[in-house]
C-alpha cells in the first residue's frame, strides 16, 4: 500500500537512534517515497482535469435542457458523446441533474459528489503522510549532526560519505553558524563540558601522535603511548578529538 | 509522552492498523486494499487501514450539519475489547503489551478519537501498577534475570521500555552520586 515505504524510513530513523554513529543515508527509500508522491500528485492532477470536464459537461447539458431545441443542442450533445463515454460518472450524475430526481434523491447526489472526490482526498492524505515521514527521517539525522557539532566531534571522511549531498552542505553551514555564535562571546567556552571538573590536573595517555603543544607549564611533545600530567583545560580539546585519553 | 509532527514514535503509533469498512460502495480507491486504483470496495469489505487514515476518513461527513453521517466506520480492535480490558483490570502485570508496540500511544490516539472515560481509567490504572513494578525492577536490577521478571519485561510496550531504561539509569546515577558524596 502507499505509505509503507515512508514507515520503513521512520523505522530506519528509529533504529539509527540506538546506533553510535549516523548510518548511511537511505537514498533509495527516500527516492521511492518521492516518486510515490509524484505519482499520487500526477493522478490527482488527472482527476482534477476530469472534474473540470465534468462540471463543463453539466453546464452544457443545462444549457441544452433550457434551450431545448435548435441546432445548438444537437451540436452540444454531439460534442459531449466522446467525453461522456470516457467518464462513467457523467451519465449517472446527469440523470440526477433532472429536477424530478433532485427532490427525491437530493441526498444521493451529495453522496455521489462526496464519493467522487474521495480518491483525490485519499491521495492527498497519502502525500501528506509521506511528507511527514520524510521530514521526520531527515530531522532525526540533522539533530544528530547538530549534536556532533556542539560536542566538537569531527566526522571522518568515511562518515561524511554516509551523508547525502544536502546534509554535507547543511553540516558546513551549521558549523560556521555555531562558530559565529561562539565568536560573539569569546570569553566563555560555549562548547565546553557542562560537568564541573573534579580535578585541575589530570593524567592523560596519548593515543596518536599530535605533535608539540604549548602550555603555561611548558612544551609537551605528544608521542603515541606516552603519559603526561597536565592541566585539564589545556588538553580538553585534544581529548574530544580522541588524540588523548584521560586515565 | 511528548510528541509532535517530527516524533518518530508518534508516527509509528499512528500507523497502527485498525479494521473498518465503508458505509457505501466506493470506486477508484483501490489503493486502500492493495489493488489497482479502479477497484471497487463494497460495503461488506473489511479494510485494514493505519490510524491516521481512519481518522481522516471518518472526518468526511455527508448531510446537513446536525444530521450528518460518516462514510467510514471503524471497529474496536480486539486488544481493547471488553474481554481484554477486563483482563487488564484483573491482572495488569500479566497483560502482554508487546503485541502492540506503541500500546499507550495507540490507546491515547483511540481515546482522543472516540471519548471513552472508562477505557482511559482502566489503562491508566494498569500503567500505574505496571510502572511501580518497573520501578522495583530497575532499583534491583539483580532480580531482573529471574524467570518471572524476564517474562514480565518481555511484555513491555515501547513506552515502558523507555521508562525502564530511564529509571534504571537514574538509580545508577544517584547511587554513583551518593558514593561520591561519602568519599
Amino acid at each position: 500500500m502507499y505509505g509503507d515505504t515512508g514507515i520503513k524510513l521512520v523505522l530506519a530513523a528509529k533504529r539509527a537512534n540506538t546506533l553510535d554513529r549516523i548510518p548511511l543515508y537511505e537514498g533509495d527509500l527516500v527516492q521511492t517515497v518521492l516518486s510515490e508522491c509524484n505519482e499520487l500528485h500526477r493522478l490527482n492532477e488527472i482527476s482534477d482535469e476530469d472534474n473540470i470536464l465534468l462540471t463543463n459537461q453539466s453546464q452544457v447539458s443545462n444549457i441544452t435542457d433550457s434551450s431545448a431545441f435548435g441546432s445548438a443542442s444537437r451540436n452540444g450533445s454531439a460534442l459531449n458523446t466522446p467525453l461522456r463515454s470516457s467518464n462513467g460518472h457523467f451519465l449517472s450524475s446527469s440523470v440526477n441533474n433532472t429536477p424530478g430526481n433532485l427532490v427525491n434523491e437530493g441526498n444521493s447526489v451529495e453522496v455521489e459528489q462526496t464519493l467522487n472526490k474521495l480518491p483525490e482526498y485519499v491521495r492527498g492524505l497519502f502525500i501528506s503522510q509521506n511528507k511527514r515521514c520524510l521530514m521526520a527521517y531527515e530531522m532525526q539525522r540533522l539533530r544528530r549532526l547538530d549534536q556532533l557539532v556542539w560536542d566538537n566531534i569531527e566526522l571522518s571522511q568515511e562518515q561524511l560519505s554516509d551523508l547525502s549531498h544536502h546534509e554535507r552542505t547543511y553540516l558546513e553551514k551549521y558549523i560556521s553558524l555555531v562558530s559565529g555564535v561562539k565568536g560573539v562571546m569569546s570569553e566563555i567556552d560555549l562548547g565546553g563540558d557542562l560537568e564541573p571538573p573534579s580535578d585541575v590536573f589530570i593524567d592523560v595517555r596519548v593515543l596518536k601522535d599530535a605533535g608539540e603543544i604549548m602550555t603555561e607549564y611548558g612544551v609537551f611533545n605528544l608521542v603515541k603511548d606516552s603519559q603526561f600530567f597536565v592541566r585539564r583545560v589545556d588538553v580538553e580539546r585534544l581529548i574530544q578529538q580522541e588524540y588523548l585519553k584521560e586515565l | 509522552m511528548g510528541g509532535g509532527y517530527f516524533d518518530l514514535d508518534d508516527i509509528l503509533s499512528e500507523s497502527q492498523k485498525f479494521t473498518g469498512s465503508f458505509k457505501y460502495d466506493v470506486d477508484n480507491v483501490g489503493c486502500l486494499i492493495n489493488s489497482k486504483d479502479s477497484a471497487k470496495i463494497s460495503k461488506q469489505d473489511k479494510l485494514e487501514l493505519p490510524f491516521w487514515l481512519v481518522e481522516a476518513l471518518t472526518r468526511v461527513r455527508i448531510g446537513e450539519e446536525d444530521n450528518d453521517e460518516i462514510i467510514f466506520a471503524v471497529e474496536r480492535p480486539e486488544y481493547l475489547s471488553k474481554i481484554a480490558t477486563n483482563f487488564f483490570k484483573a491482572s495488569p502485570l500479566n497483560a502482554d503489551l508487546s503485541t502492540v508496540p506503541h500500546f499507550y500511544k495507540v490507546v491515547k490516539n483511540w481515546c482522543e478519537f472516540i471519548e471513552q472515560p472508562e477505557l482511559i481509567e482502566i489503562v491508566f490504572n494498569m500503567l500505574v501498577s505496571r510502572a511501580s513494578k518497573i520501578n522495583d525492577l530497575s532499583l534491583n536490577t539483580s532480580e531482573m534475570h529471574s524467570r518471572e521478571n524476564v517474562e514480565f519485561i518481555q511484555t513491555f510496550d515501547a513506552f515502558e521500555k523507555e521508562l525502564f531504561q530511564t529509571s534504571a539509569e537514574s538509580y545508577g546515577n544517584s547511587r554513583a552520586w551518593i558514593k561520591n558524596i561519602i568519599r
